[in-house]
């Protein structure tokens, strides 16, 4: 096996690794420490197309599993699952649906003023990218 | 870099070919589908690959889990984000708290949600409550284990 493959499979392992170990507030950090390394390692080694590849596989990786995470501890339905799998009966979407607008304050998104909620300019923008995402699913398929 | 731009190509017709195989269902409830589609795609990337002297196995092995993750993660939030579809619900303007809790369970509440838990086979409804199925259990596990 090449040292650029062992380069590859070892910060695959320890990308993986860290996305477990790690606490997640320092994985992005941990992640990017990676990569860098990573990059520095495998273009001493063989610069060219095998290293963009894998470079760009690994950082689509990383941001994967940022997403992967988000998903695993914000998703509804998995939260719906899990009560139901503890045979938790008094299964409540509307709480976590309202844990989202507190969410979506404190990042920013909206502002409230009393109980009415507006779009920040950063909560518009991010509405415009989704939005272009969307078109872009529909017209691939 | 003809290899990055065809493993770049590659990504995108797993994307186009994913999208077309769901069929508007979600990804969530198909994604055994999705992921025979980037297995297929992938497989002959890669052997294409390696029969025109490119990319080693390793490093497009690699760049292709990372590529089917990001694809998965970023489709799934365009799906099922309550957070983004109440910024949408926004876009047209102000609404109190009431208001947009109200929407979103309208649009997708508990009722849609054990449809669709359903129809993954992650529960099954029982003479009197909602049952969690082995696969149900074993998701479960799963996600409070990578949490």
């Amino acid at each position: 096996m090449s040292a650029h493959a062992l380069i590859g499979i070892a910060s695959f392992v320890l990308m993986t690794g860290s996305f477990y170990f790690v606490r997640p507030s320092v994985f992005l950090a941990v992640a990017l420490g990676i990569l860098a390394l990573s990059a520095m390692a495998s273009w001493q080694v063989a610069a060219g197309a095998h290293t963009v590849i894998m470079l760009l596989g690994l950082a689509l990786y990383g941001f994967g599993l940022l997403i992967v995470r988000i998903m695993l501890r914000r998703s509804v339905s998995l939260h719906l699952l899990s009560r139901y799998a503890s045979g938790d009966a008094a299964a409540s979407v509307r709480t976590d649906i309202a844990s989202r607008l507190q969410d979506a304050e404190h990042h920013g998104l909206v502002t409230r003023s009393d109980d009415v909620y507006t779009l920040t300019r950063f909560g518009r923008c991010i509405v415009w990218l989704t939005g272009v995402l969307r078109v872009a699913i529909r017209a691939a398929s | 870099m003809t290899d990055v731009a065809i493993a770049l190509g590659a990504f995108l017709l797993a994307m186009i070919c994913s999208d077309l195989v769901l069929n508007g269902a979600k990804i969530q409830t198909g994604l055994a589908r999705a992921l025979a589609v980037y297995a297929a795609i992938g497989s002959g990337t890669l052997l294409y690959l390696q029969l025109a002297g490119g990319a080693g196995a390793i490093a497009f092995a690699i760049y292709w889990a990372g590529a089917f993750l990001s694809w998965f993660g970023v489709r799934s939030h365009l799906e099922s984000s309550i957070l983004l579809r109440m910024l949408a619900l926004l876009q047209s303007g102000s609404k109190t708290k009431g208001e947009l809790i109200d929407e979103c369970e309208r649009s997708y509440g508990e009722v849609q949600r054990v449809e669709e838990l359903l129809r993954a086979g992650l529960v099954t409804c029982g003479p009197e409550t909602i049952e969690v199925t082995r696969k149900g259990r074993f998701v479960v596990r799963a996600a409070a284990w990578l949490q």
